[in-house]
């Protein structure tokens, strides 16, 4: 086992710790029995929480958990040998440029809509990730979406995010018939 | 045929399901997880679960089908219906002048074998599907993550959406895939979060309903014989977890020394 900190697993606990900890700190300034789901299911939470962030820095500790059934067997990730902080740069880019794709297309799809928004994601994903032809993601496009529309609009029924601009410009863009913004 | 090579497996799910679907508001995720997680504390190979192996499969699937059998059990005996579907079932029923319970089973017990028969054309029709399509479906498995990533980040945006139909879930659900990946980088268990989000909210609506039904006592859940059984079973599965787990450790030391 790695004697060194691992640096990943104290930062996930540290923020799992600090959503627990809104949670059941929150559920106190309830009366009686609505509290008591939160401090029966959260306490046990933040016992667990505190042991792994201690296990964080005194890897040694893990070996502790085992009788509780929390063991190497149930995470494929941390069977290897300090596999948690074996992220290279690469790696680290790699997620960065996924998660940048991700976030450029909730950012279109917030301003433009999903009508607008997910066909241009689709066709600069396919066209400079994947590697497709201009044409042929234009095609894959097209004949995805059909289906799309078909179960999401056509037999669900369901109303898709116009985006903003609608809201902006409304009367041009049809403002009038835009759902709230929660 | 693969699906035979795991009798047991499939046994065990197949019995989990319908004791599981009988019980009323348990519902078919509970089934599927139990099912999995003893098929996974049973095995001699855990760690081979979560990692595609059939054995995981079949267990949940097994559990998956069963419980629609046992679903009915409740609905049609006592008129308590076990989830949405069963609520409309009975829905149907009572439009239809038919009351569901004793009446149902001694004066119309030819609509209690219409629908244990339509169950198992259900059953029949299914499996022939999947044995045609089956062989196509499997292949997009093959095809390469930057092929079908995009189409999965589509299908979950509008999955969020849709939903409660609020943009900002979707937020949400793009800051939750951050965590998410930051968790399986520090090995947390996928199955576990899982457990826990389906399961979650239903564990605390069940605890406040019978809290509720109670009137506040809580030795209802110790002395109601539905829930003393299924604590025996809790304390059970946790007493054979640690114990194998102990009795692993144990060896391990053994062989390291």
């Amino acid at each position: 086992m790695s004697k060194r900190i691992d640096g990943i697993n104290l930062l996930v606990c540290s923020f799992l710790m600090t959503i627990t900890l809104a949670l059941v700190l929150g559920s106190l300034v309830y009366d009686g029995k609505q509290r008591l789901v939160a401090l029966v299911i959260g306490f046990p939470t933040i016992g667990m929480l505190a042991f792994l962030m201690l296990a964080s820095l005194i890897p040694p500790l893990l070996a502790y958990l085992r009788p509780l059934g929390v063991s190497e067997d149930d995470a494929p990730e941390a069977e290897s040998e300090g596999s948690a902080n074996n992220l290279n740069t690469g790696t680290w880019r790699r997620v960065a440029i996924v998660y940048g794709w991700l976030i450029g297309y909730y950012v279109l799809t917030f301003v433009f809509g999903y009508y607008v928004a997910t066909p241009v994601f689709l066709v600069a994903f396919l066209t400079r990730e994947s590697g497709l032809t201009l044409m042929r993601s234009l095609g894959v496009m097209v004949v995805s979406l059909v289906p799309f529309y078909v179960i999401f609009r056509l037999i669900l029924d369901i109303p898709l995010w116009p985006g903003v601009l609608p809201r902006i410009l409304p009367g041009i863009l049809g403002g009038g018939s835009i759902p709230q913004l929660n | 045929m693969e699906v035979f090579q795991y009798k047991a497996i499939l046994l065990r799910g197949s019995i989990i399901g319908t004791v599981i679907g009988a019980v009323p508001g348990a519902g078919g995720a509970v089934a599927n997880f139990l099912s999995y997680s003893t098929a996974k504390q049973a095995s001699k190979t855990p760690e081979l679960f979560g990692t595609g192996y059939p054995g995981g499969v079949v267990a949940s699937e097994s559990a998956n089908d069963a419980k629609d059998g046992g679903i009915l059990l409740p609905t049609l005996t006592f008129g308590i219906p076990g989830n949405g579907e069963m609520v409309i079932l009975m829905a149907a029923f009572i439009l239809h002048g038919i009351q569901p319970g004793r009446d149902l089973l001694v004066n119309r017990l030819d609509i209690v074998w219409a629908i244990i028969l339509g169950v198992i054309a259900a059953q029949i029709l299914t499996t022939f599907v999947i044995l045609g399509a089956g062989a196509w479906l499997a292949k997009i498995s093959l095809v390469p993550v930057k092929y079908i990533a995009p189409f999965v980040a589509v299908l979950s945006f509008i999955g969020v959406y849709a939903v409660r139909s609020n943009i900002w879930d979707v937020l949400l659900a793009v800051f939750a895939a951050l965590v998410g990946f930051f968790m399986r980088r520090a090995g947390f268990p996928l199955i576990t979060l899982v457990i826990g989000f389906v399961l979650g909210h239903l564990a605390e609506e069940k605890f406040t309903q019978s809290l509720q039904i109670s009137q506040g006592d809580y030795t209802i859940f110790f002395t109601r014989p539905v829930s003393i059984l299924l604590l025996i079973g809790i304390f059970s599965m946790l007493g054979w977890t640690a114990y194998k787990s102990i009795r692993m450790a144990t060896s391990d030391k053994k062989v390291g020394a």
